[in-house]
This record gives structure tokens, C-alpha cells and sequence, in this order.
């Protein structure tokens, strides 16, 4: 039973947590939660802040330990293979990758790693989403890249969410290439990361249109859903959370 | 039978025709000589006189059609055969005024011998035993007769079977009259008339000599039908039924004892007839085999105690294993730990990560979110005894202070949990083992807790036992073993753990100072197994994920006990075997990757359970599949150990278990019932014998008969004179009729 001390201990804990991102003790830095930014061969600048800026709030909000500096490696570097979780985010074409890091990302992904894509070109068909669509379709040819269904665990992995926002509103739904029932790479055409990433004397740096800051609120919310599903997988989906959630949902009129 | 041959001469009917043919012949023949060369103008005496004589033509050609013949006996005198039929059921070993019923019966025939002496001289008197199998007496064993162990008399198949080989004359039936059989049933349904209904067909008188009556003072325990396995963790009733007559005590205490430990103790009561019933419910906490017996004590003057009490042997198995993840926060190692578990088909899993441990806050207070609370109250407080495997990673109570507190209950339903046969995985991390603060579970892990929360990890490196253990095997010896641990990646950082407990069992060391970052501990009926690290994510990560699989199945079936994981398997064709059944034991010897080994040698020794005594030793070969099939002996009544090992894997062995069980079908309702036997006589057509005449009162007639060996036949055809007989009357009326002119 949690007594009302307890609960304003961790009432307490939590407003201290408040804009200081849990870092992983020391001695422990290998287990926290990373992002690498592949690098294709572009002169495009990385998204190294928007992804310092959510696992900040990754950090924050759940308790994951996170590491805050995002690393960036090309993408045929060969310590990508050390990187649990990727991400690929851009507006131009990139040039395609030889066969042999292909290969080797391919081992990657199956072996668990998650790959998040992001078109931040702002455009319902850009060159740089054709460049992931040839790349998806070398790494896994016969699984081709389909719209993820809103009860997708993506959707559930911590904020309930009922559709895919972004710095735009292009796009309704997040797309991904599925192998049994985990989904280890995830592309939005939406331009997700435009809308975390923050500005140096406060505020967001960039627009978002049209929702404004409610949309940019749900973009931030798919953003820590994606990070929590590489983290948990389908966690969400175990019969018991489904349960629960479906009873939550119930109450909140979500679903009937 | 015993012939005597002589020989006689007599006319005989040997039909050569059929019986239809005979009369259409016949039929034709008197036709013709009615009416051939018969004038209406003749006479009536000449008519007359010529019908007289082919009237008598026609006797000895009838005779000879119809199969007339003169026949040859050779004849024999016959002994017919008396049974003698003994019941050696495990009954007839009960006490009655000090003996036993069948050193009555023995004591009856030794009186019987001047009557028995008599009626070998007139009948072959052949002695059967009714008991497991029915088998012949011989002379010598109808002295002294041997002891009963016959699991169920049933009185009519044994008549019925010896009756259709032997044909006897009469049998005579010395038995206590407590049938198992069908005659038994119908003296319990409509009594004695339903016994001599049941007998009527037997088609040969029986003459029963009654041993035994009541017994009082007896108190019999018998465990009612269960299956022979169960599931782990599931619970199974066990009815037991309780006997006492009666004249026994209104209430017993009925004790269960479980592998050789009392368990539970109930108070029976007794209805009007001394019977009552009661069930246990066992719930099995691991996998292998159990033992339950059922047990009342004996009174002073028990007069039957091998029947208070009964023992059966379960087989406990796994259905699935049920596994509890718990995790601090989510990460990697987490992450690929679920993997694995959700993968493999035989686990059910459920898992619960600690997603945040402080309100909402700012913006997103108000944000719908999937999160649920943590149900503790469910989990450690109800719901822990279903799991077969709690998985504490990156966890501690002291993860949620206002929840768990230090030591409080739900630590101690862990702990009892493993005691009792659950499994405990602890898993580090950066918020494991209290991150470096005492916790309520140190006492139950297999290493010390070190005072710093990390230390640089390293290459996980097997320790001498490790590379031995069923947790640790990588590749199939002990050299490769070691080689594929050298080759896996190295751990980030290890918890900072102490020296290893009483108990506890380091399978391998890493970082400086060679910590003990795997170890196992057995906790009562449970097991413990601890990895201070959480950095075996990146095996699976880094291209070695065939090693990280190895790893945690190979650890989940050890917590679990899981069977699969032995190089060796033994199994008993049944747990519970009938006395006098002999075991066969499927013995199976496994490679490291659970294949067959053929040609494997393999050794077999069956002791008693809880005892030192060998009672067999076998060897054998596997065949190609890596079977043997071991053949032993029949054992008496008891529970039995077998233990299987192979000279050429030494560390392997395998252990199974089988119970033979007493005869409590036979002892279990332990009264004689002469009124059953009075009916089976009446009902065939003989009597009862009084127990004290020694067969004097036996009174059989008709023992002896002759019989035919063999038949010569001359048919009437073959004798000239039969003809002439014939021809002769024909030959005179021919001749008269042409004197008259005709």
C-alpha cells in the first residue's frame, strides 16, 4: 500500500526529475538508451540536436536512463553494428550503400537493432524518401514497407496515441517493414524530429503547421513512443496490458 | 485318464446316403414292387402272396440302404477328471484364530489325504492354484501349498478356464470366498441367489470348502484412481478410502506423507458399515517424480497391518513454464531477454517494466498514457505461486521504497516461493542488488553483495564447475566450451558482488579481481541464479546471438528443473506397478545436442527409495536411436529409485521412480465369505464341504466310463447272404407267377 508520504516522495522526485535527464550511473554507461545517426554520404547537417533534445525528454518523462549525446556514424562505418538504435533522418537523395553494408545492416536489424527514418523535407514524395524506399527494398526484398495499423504497439508504447504527427501533416500513419510481430525499422514521412528539436533560448526552433503546438505535443509524444518501442518491442501487446489498456481506453471513450 | 482296452462286436448304422436320397430310393423301390407284374385279375391270395414276398425282398435292402452295418468296437475304460482348485489370493494369507486361511486349507487336504488317496482310484485328480498366473500344483506343492500372493480371485474365470481344458467330472473349490470377480459383485448386489444364477452355467458341480469369515480389528487404507502424472504447480486430488468393519473406531486419523514427509493429517469419519473417504489436494512444486502415501496407524491388534497404508508414484511434468519479468526500466538487455522468452513456444510470459516512478508533469500532465500500476499486491501478494520463474532484472524491492520498503511481506513471499520449489533469476544492472545497498533478498542469492554498485565488467570466463554446468554449455566439450565463452564480447560493467554464500556455486568470473558474476544457489526446493551485469544484450547484438540463446535457455530450464536439459533419460513403463510385475526401464543416452547416442554404454541400478540396498544392477548398450530397454525382475511392494549413468559421461545421470504396490485389492476388504461359496455349490449342482471332514463327505459317482477308441464297420452290402436274402423272395414270386400263368 503506498502511503501519502510515499506518494509525495515520488511527487517530490518527480518535480526534481523536471528538466534534468536521468543519466545512467557511473560505471553503467554502456546500458543507457543512445541514438546513433547513420550518416548516408550527404553534406545534409545531422538532426543531432532534435534527437538530444527528445531523449531529454525520454529521460525525463520515463525511467530510462539515457545518454544524451547522439553519436553519428556513416552508415558503412563498421561500428553501426554496436548500435542498438538508429536513426536516419534527411531531405535529399543519398547515395545508394555497396552491397556489403546492406548486407551487414540487414544481419543488424535481424540481430534486434531498430532503424527510425525520418523525411523532414517536408514533401508528400521527396527524393530522399526515394532513396529509403530502394534502400528498404535491398535490406528486405521480400518484406515490403506497409502502414502501420493504429493498435501497432508504436502507437501504445507509452503515450496512447491514434495517429502520426509531425513538424507536418502529411502523412496519417507511420509506415514500417515488419518481420513476425516486431517492426524493426519505422518511417515517417511527417518530419517528427522538426518538432523536438528546441531553441537555444527557448521555445521550439521550428514551426509546425497546421496544428500548431497541440500537433507538436503529439509529435513529441511519437517520439518517445518510438524510442519505447525499440526499447520494449511488443511489451504493449502482452494479453494482460491489453487488457488493461482496452479498459482504460473504455473509460476514457477511446473505444466503445 | 487312465483306459482299459477291450473290444465287442455289434451292428452299427453306417448311412452311405443322405436322408432325403434314402426316402426318394426307398420310395422308388417299394413303387416298383408294388405294382411290376401285379394283375388285377390274379387271385386275391396269389396277389397277396406276391406282395408277402417282395415285401420281404424289400427288409433287407431297406436295411442295407440305410446303412446296416456290422461293426468292431474297440473299447476303453476312462477316469474321469476331479479339479482340485486352491485360491492363492493375497487373502488367503490373513489370520483366522491365529492361522492363516491357507495353512487351514493346507491342514485340510493334509486330513484329506485317505479321502483323496480313494479318489485317485477312481478319478484323476489334477490341483490348480488360483493365483498370478493360475498355474498346476504339483504333488510336492499340494503338502505345502505356497504362500498367497495373488492379486484377485476371481472364482468363475478360473473354473471357466480349467473347466474348458480339462473337462472334469466335479471341482472342488478350497477358498476364504472373497471373490474380486463377478460372483463377488452379484454376492454384493442380489446375494446369494444372484451367486448361483451367475454359477448356473458352469455346466459341472462345485464343492466349495469355506476358509476364513469376518476379520475384526482390521483397518485398511487404499488411495482411490489417479492419474499417473501431473502437472507442476496444478493441483491433484487424491481420494483415499479408509476400512475399519463394523465393530472398528467411529473416526481414524488419516496421515499423507509426501517423499518420505508428513504433509498433511486428516480426522476420517466412519459411517455405520466402517467406511469413509477422504481427499487430499497435492499441488506437485517440481518437475520428476512423487511419492504420496497414505498412512494410519495400526492398532495394537491389527490383524492385517500391511493394508494401513498405500503408496502411489506421480510423475510431475511441466505443461509450460510460466515466467514473471520484472525490470527497473526498460533497456537493451531487458529488451533482448524478453526476445528471447516471448520466442520460445514452451514459455508463457509476463512481463512488467517500471516505465516511470514520478507524476506527470508540464505539458504532458493532462497526455493520455499507456501506463498501468504496477499490480503488486497481485503479483507478490496472490498471484506468485503460478510462476514457475520470477525474473528480477535491473530490479530490487528497493526500485519502489514506498512500495516494497525493506524486508517487508512481499520479499518474504519470494523467498517462500523459492523455498517451496520456484525459481528466482536475478539479473543486474544499474538498479540491481540494491545498488550496492542491503536488500530484503540478500539472504537467498548465491553471491554477497560487494559495497560498490559497478566495476569494470570483462569477458564472462567459466570457472572450473561452471564449464561443467548445464547452465553454461555452449558447444559440446568442455575444451570447446570454454574456447566459445573466450569468443563472446565483453560485458560493459558488472554489479559489485561479495565472495559466494554457503551454497552458492560461481559458474563464472569477470572483470578485475575475477568477480562472481554468474552463480547458482538450490534454496530449499527452489534454485537461485544471479548475473551481475546486464551486459549480455550485446552478445545477441554483436553477432553471437546463438550463445546469448544457449545461455538463457539453458539457465531457464536449470531454475525450472526442466528434464529436456539431461545427456541421460530413464523412464519406467508405469509408476505404480502391480506385485509380481516385472519393470521394463526405456533408457535413452543424449549428445550434447539431444541426439541419440548410439552405442553409448549404460549402467542401471535400482535401489529403494530412501534405502541404501541395490536391488538390481543392469548393463546395456544403446541402440541406433540411443535407446536400451532394461528388463528387471519382479520386486516386492515398496517404492524404487532407479538411477542411470553412462561410463562414458560420467557427470550425467538420470533418475526415475516407480512404485509397486501392495495387493490392497485383496487385503482392502479382507472377509471371508462362506455364504458365497454355499451358493456357488447350489448353483452348480454340488454342496458345500465341512471344513473338518478332510474330504470325508465328498460323495462322487459315474468317475468311471468306457469309451470307443475304435470303430471297424462292414456294411450289409458287403455280405453275399444279405443279398441273397433279397433275391430269394423276388426269385420265388417271379417263379410262381409264371407257374400261375400271371
Amino acid at each position: 500500500m503506498i502511503t501519502r508520504r510515499d506518494t509525495l516522495r515520488l511527487l517530490v522526485a518527480g518535480l526534481a526529475s523536471a528538466g534534468v535527464a536521468p543519466r545512467a550511473l557511473a560505471g553503467w554507461e554502456d546500458s543507457s538508451v543512445g541514438v546513433c545517426l547513420l550518416d548516408p554520404g550527404w553534406p545534409e547537417m545531422p538532426r543531432t540536436q532534435a534527437f538530444a533534445d527528445l531523449l531529454a525528454e525520454l529521460g525525463q518523462l520515463t525511467t530510462v536512463p539515457v545518454d544524451p549525446e547522439p553519436r553519428v556514424r556513416a552508415l558503412a562505418d563498421a561500428g553501426v553494428t554496436r548500435e542498438p538504435l538508429l536513426a536516419l533522418a534527411g531531405s535529399r537523395a543519398f547515395p545508394s550503400p555497396d552491397e556489403a553494408t546492406v548486407d551487414g545492416l540487414r544481419r543488424h536489424l535481424y540481430a534486434g537493432a531498430f532503424l527510425l527514418i525520418d523525411d523532414t523535407s517536408g514533401l508528400e514524395r521527396s527524393p530522399f524518401a526515394e532513396s529509403v524506399e530502394e534502400l528498404v527494398g535491398r535490406l528486405f526484398p521480400d518484406q515490403p514497407m506497409r502502414a502501420l495499423g493504429y493498435d501497432h504497439a508504436v502507437f501504445r508504447s507509452f503515450f496512447l496515441l491514434d495517429g502520426a504527427a509531425g513538424r507536418f501533416a502529411l502523412w496519417p500513419f507511420l509506415e514500417g517493414v515488419s518481420l513476425g510481430d516486431l517492426t524493426p525499422v519505422v518511417l515517417s514521412r511527417n518530419d517528427v524530429s522538426g518538432a523536438w528539436t528546441r531553441a537555444p533560448g527557448g521555445g521550439y526552433a521550428r514551426e509546425v503547421v497546421p496544428g500548431g503546438e497541440a500537433q507538436r505535443m503529439r509529435a513529441i509524444e511519437l517520439g518517445i513512443n518510438l524510442l519505447m518501442y525499440a526499447l520494449t518491442a511488443n511489451y504493449k501487446r502482452d494479453a494482460v496490458h491489453v487488457d488493461a489498456l482496452l479498459k482504460r481506453m473504455r473509460d476514457e471513450g477511446r473505444i466503445p | 485318464m487312465s483306459p482299459a482296452e477291450s473290444g465287442a462286436t455289434v451292428w452299427a448304422w453306417v448311412p452311405d446316403l443322405s436322408g432325403p436320397a434314402l426316402a426318394a430310393v426307398s420310395l422308388l423301390a417299394v413303387a416298383i414292387l408294388a405294382i411290376a407284374g401285379l394283375r388285377l385279375s390274379a387271385s386275391p391270395g396269389r396277389r397277396g402272396l406276391s406282395v408277402a414276398l417282395r415285401l420281404i425282398a424289400l427288409v433287407p435292402l431297406a436295411l442295407a440302404l440305410a446303412g446296416l452295418a456290422r461293426a468292431h468296437l474297440d473299447q476303453h475304460t476312462v477316469r474321469r477328471t476331479v479339479l482340485l482348485l486352491v485360491d492363492g489370493s493375497t487373502s488367503m494369507g490373513i489370520r483366522e484364530g491365529g492361522a492363516r486361511r491357507i495353512d487351514l486349507a493346507a491342514d485340510y487336504l493334509a486330513r484329506s489325504e485317505p479321502a483323496l488317496g480313494e479318489l485317485s482310484s477312481r478319478a484323476e485328480v489334477v490341483a490348480r492354484w488360483i493365483g498370478d498366473p493360475s498355474r498346476s500344483l504339483s504333488a510336492d506343492e499340494l503338502s505345502s501349498l505356497p504362500p498367497p500372493d495373488g492379486l484377485r480371485s476371481d472364482y468363475l474365470a478360473a473354473i471357466d478356464a480349467a473347466t474348458a481344458e480339462l473337462h472334469p467330472a466335479a471341482v472342488v473349490l478350497l477358498g476364504d470366498g472373497a471373490d474380486r470377480g463377478p460372483l463377488g459383485q452379484a454376492m454384493g448386489g442380489a446375494g446369494a441367489d444372484g451367486v448361483r444364477a451367475s454359477s448356473a452355467g458352469i455346466g459341472v458341480p462345485v464343492y466349495t470348502v469355506a476358509f476364513g469369515g469376518d476379520v475384526a480389528g482390521d483397518l485398511a487404507v487404499r488411495i482411490g484412481a489417479v492419474a499417473p502424472f501431473a502437472f507442476v504447480r496444478r493441483p491433484i486430488q487424491l481420494p483415499v478410502a479408509v476400512e475399519a468393519g463394523d465393530e472398528g473406531p467411529a473416526e481414524v486419523t488419516l496421515s499423507l506423507v509426501r517423499d518420505g514427509e508428513e504433509v498433511a493429517a486428516r480426522t476420517v469419519t466412519l459411517d455405520g458399515d466402517g467406511r469413509g473417504e477422504v481427499s487430499f489436494e497435492i499441488t506437485p512444486d517440481q518437475v520428476g517424480y512423487l511419492t504420496l502415501e497414505a498412512t494410519v496407524p495400526a492398532p495394537a491388534a491389527d490383524p492385517i497391518p500391511g493394508n494401513n497404508s498405500d503408496a502411489v508414484t506421480l510423475r510431475v511434468i511441466r505443461d509450460r513454464t510460466r515466467v514473471l519479468q520484472l525490470a527497473g526500466h526498460p533497456s537493451w538487455d531487458v529488451r533482448y531477454l524478453r526476445r528471447f522468452l516471448k520466442t520460445d513456444p514452451n514459455i508463457d510470459l509476463i512481463s512488467f517494466y517500471i516505465l516511470r516512478d514520478a507524476p506527470m508533469f508540464g505539458a504532458f500532465r493532462a497526455a493520455p498514457i499507456s501506463l498501468i500500476e504496477f499490480p503488486h499486491e497481485q503479483l507478490f501478494g496472490e498471484d506468485l505461486a503460478g510462476f514457475d520463474l520470477v525474473v528480477m532484472q535491473n530490479f530490487s524491492f528497493q526500485t519502489l521504497p514506498g512500495v516494497f520498503g525493506a524486508r517487508n511481506r512481499y520479499a518474504e513471499n519470494l523467498i517462500d516461493f523459492v523455498r517451496d520449489g520456484g525459481a528466482l533469476l536475478v539479473v543486474g544492472g544499474d538498479g540491481s542488488f540494491g545498488a550496492g545497498e542491503p536488500g530484503p533478498l540478500d539472504d537467498v542469492l548465491p553471491v554477497e553483495r560487494g559495497t560498490a554498485s559497478a566495476a569494470a565488467g570483462g569477458r564472462l570466463e567459466p570457472t572450473t564447475v561452471g564449464n561443467r554446468h548445464p547452465v553454461m554449455q555452449l558447444a559440446g566439450d568442455e575444451e570447446s566450451n570454454r574456447a566459445a565463452w573466450s569468443d563472446l564480447p565483453e560485458l560493459g560493467a558488472v554489479n559489485g558482488v561479495g565472495p559466494v554464500r554457503d551454497g552458492g556455486i560461481v559458474l563464472a568470473t569477470a572483470g578485475e579481481g575475477a568477480q562472481p558474476v554468474l552463480a547458482v544457489r538450490q534454496l530449499g526446493k527452489g534454485r537461485v541464479m544471479t548475473l551481475a551485469s546486464d551486459g549480455s544484450w550485446r552478445w545477441a547484438l554483436e553477432g553471437e546471438g546463438h550463445a546469448h540463446t544457449r545461455l538463457w535457455r539453458n539457465a531457464v530450464r536449470w531454475l525450472v528443473r526442466d528434464e529436456e536439459d539431461r545427456r541421460l533419460e530413464v523412464r519406467p513403463h508405469a509408476e505404480n506397478m502391480l506385485p509380481g510385475e516385472a519393470p521394463r526401464l526405456a533408457c535413452r543416452a543424449l549428445t550434447a545436442e539431444y541426439a541419440g547416442r548410439t552405442g553409448a554404454e549404460l549402467d542401471l541400478r535400482i535401489l529403494e527409495l530412501g534405502g541404501e540396498e541395490v536391488r538390481a544392477e543392469l548393463s546395456g548398450v544403446a541402440d541406433g536411436e540411443g535407446i536400451w530397454i532394461a528388463e528387471a525382475g519382479a520386486l516386492p511392494p515398496g517404492t524404487y529409485l532407479v538411477e542411470l549413468t553412462s561410463p562414458s559421461d560420467p557427470d550425467a545421470l538420470a533418475e526415475a521412480r516407480f512404485t509397486v504396490r501392495g495387493a490392497h485389492a485383496e487385503l482392502a476388504s479382507p472377509d471371508g465369505d462362506p455364504d458365497l461359496l454355499r451358493a456357488l455349490s447350489e448353483g452348480t449342482g454340488g454342496s458345500p464341504l465341512d471344513p473338518g471332514e478332510g474330504m470325508a463327505d465328498l460323495a462322487l459317482e459315474g468317475l468311471v466310463e468306457r469309451k470307443v477308441s475304435r470303430r471297424i464297420a462292414t456294411p450289409a452290402w458287403n455280405r453275399p447272404w444279405w443279398l441273397l436274402a433279397a433275391a430269394l423272395p423276388l426269385a420265388l414270386d417271379w417263379f410262381l407267377r409264371r407257374r400261375w400263368g400271371a
